[in-house]
């Protein structure tokens, strides 16, 4: 149930992406040859599929958790795991002020390069000063009440790594340094192993 | 008022990408000249619904004419020179570097020559009294007059409707005056006000007419004082009735018949300066 819903944001995702993947295809195999193009769609796939798994799965309290198991500093962990949580907000104020503009006239799409970046300003500054105001507000609501005034603070949850934590990271070290060495020595992967789509 | 209205919602749904169904049918006319409030608990549909009258959400659902142009198919960018939405929040949309080029901004879009922009914002700047900071920086200024540059840069585009989110939030007694005689004097000059707010007393004083949401639908659509002293309805979107309506109540319950469409001071004083008047001359002929 919950995969299953994963799995239909991700194919959301993928399919915002599918007129990069057009685009890709036509220059790759302009310019090189289509099994080219296909090879650089999957790499891109794998890309924005194990960034969203990850931001869809991980919760960022999770985050911030594992981040202080890690001995991170909890100041740095916590500013990191806010600006994860603040991303959603961010982006619900952003159609806000987009709706604000239009709302006086204001036309996203006209004129060249140069006028469209021009005409970015009537939101980005709003976008920044609400944003700024915010992180001031969260600033003073943490002072209120005495955030970072003790050194060991107590946590109601609490992450630690257990063996099974170790070997999944000791086998992802692993295949990151396989990845390195073949990267650097291509030699010693048999030559069957290499394939290309006949197209 | 013209017997053809402005703004027909006919059977209106909106669903958000994220499934959420905020308007699950809603159906309203709004005639030209009118002033008409929308109320209802937080949540209930609201402001998804004005954002479809300059055509900022398209239907999921049903149609919205906005003086005969389905808003399915008119761009926002026509729309908003007939609607104007003048948002809760000013800071959503003040950018520019002066408080005049936050004016001019509004004024670009709709093929104004330089004389009459210049026109234009001398004058709007005098009726919203924001004269004496023409060269300063928006984002100097307090909070009602930033509410004001905001208001004042929709109303300069002179739009046929205009639209208020939650105008009074944040006021302090002379910015709602003022929001208060913008919106009295727009209603006298023809132009179609609607307004959504939880101020109860605000509304007595300005609106004559209330459509009440309730999740996602129109529960109640009529006149105010009729709305405001029905008691289910009310309990129904968690608004409080106004302080009148509850002190006619409790003198009815000490056994005195009061009506209950009192909403003003002004009657009440008219109703209880009779009642004592009565109770005076009672007296007097009770001991001859
Ligand atoms: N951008 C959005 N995406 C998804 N759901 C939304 C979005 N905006 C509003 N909603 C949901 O739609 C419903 C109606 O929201 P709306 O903002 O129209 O309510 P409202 O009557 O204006 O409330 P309030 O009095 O708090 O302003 C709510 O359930 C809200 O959570
Ligand atoms: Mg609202």
């Amino acid at each position: 149930m919950i995969l299953g819903k994963l799995f239909a944001q991700w194919l959301k995702s993928i399919k915002g992406m599918s007129f990069l993947f057009l685009l890709l295809i036509v220059f790759n195999t302009l310019f090189d040859s289509f099994s080219y193009s296909i090879s650089m769609i999957l790499r891109i796939i794998i890309m924005v599929s194990s960034f969203s798994m990850f931001f869809l799965t991980v919760h960022p309290d999770d985050l911030m958790l594992s981040l202080i198991s890690l001995k991170i500093p909890y100041n740095i962990a916590f500013s990191f795991a806010l600006s994860f949580r603040f991303v959603p907000t961010i982006a619900m104020e952003a159609q806000n002020i987009i709706d604000a503009q239009k709302s006086r006239g204001y036309e996203l799409e006209q004129g060249g390069l140069i006028s469209q970046a021009k005409n970015l300003i009537p939101l980005l500054i709003p976008l920044i000063v609400c944003s700024m105001k915010r992180a001031f507000h969260i600033a003073e609501s943490l002072d209120s009440r005495a955030f970072g005034s003790t050194k060991n603070r107590t946590f109601y949850y609490t992450i630690s790594y257990a063996k099974k934590d170790w070997i999944l990271t000791a086998i992802l070290i692993a295949f990151f340094i396989f990845g390195i060495i073949v990267k650097i020595f291509p030699n010693i992967i048999p030559a069957w192993f290499y394939f290309r789509l006949s197209i | 008022m013209t017997s053809i209205p402005q703004i027909v919602v006919n059977d209106l749904q909106y669903h958000y990408p994220d499934g959420t169904i905020a308007l699950k049918g809603v159906s309203l006319n709004i005639y030209r000249g009118e002033i008409v409030g929308i109320m209802g608990k937080n949540g209930a549909g609201k402001s998804t619904l004005i954002k479809t009258f300059n055509g900022l959400l398209k239907p999921t659902f049903g149609t919205v004419y906005v003086e005969n142009n389905n808003i399915s198919d008119t761009f926002t960018s026509y729309l908003s020179k007939k609607v104007g939405i003048v948002f809760q929040n000013p800071e959503l949309q003040l950018f520019a570097n002066t408080v005049e080029d936050e004016i001019k901004f509004s004024l670009k879009n709709l093929n104004l020559s330089k004389e009459a922009i210049d026109e234009k914002i001398s004058e709007t700047l005098k009726i919203f009294d924001l004269e004496k900071y023409r060269n300063r920086s928006p984002f100097n200024l307090s909070g009602g007059e930033k509410k004001r540059l905001a208001i004042a840069s929709i109303m300069c585009r002179d739009p046929e409707i205009i639209v208020f989110d939650e105008p009074t939030i944040g006021q302090d007694a002379s910015g709602i005056t003022f929001i208060k005689q913008i919106i009295k004097e727009n209603a006298t000059s023809g132009k179609t006000v609607v307004i959504v707010t939880h101020d109860i007393e605000f509304t007595i004083d300005v609106i004559p007419r209330i459509i009440l949401m309730a999740d996602g639908l129109v529960v109640a659509d009529g006149p105010t004082h009729k709305i405001l002293s029905h008691d289910t309805i009310l309990e129904m979107t968690s608004l409080t009735s106004p302080q009148l309506v509850k002190f006619s109540k409790s003198l009815t319950e000490l056994g005195e018949k009061v009506p209950e469409d009192i909403f003003l001071v002004k009657q009440m004083v008219q109703y209880l300066s009779e009642f004592f008047k009565n109770e005076s001359r009672k007296r007097k002929g009770g001991k001859p």
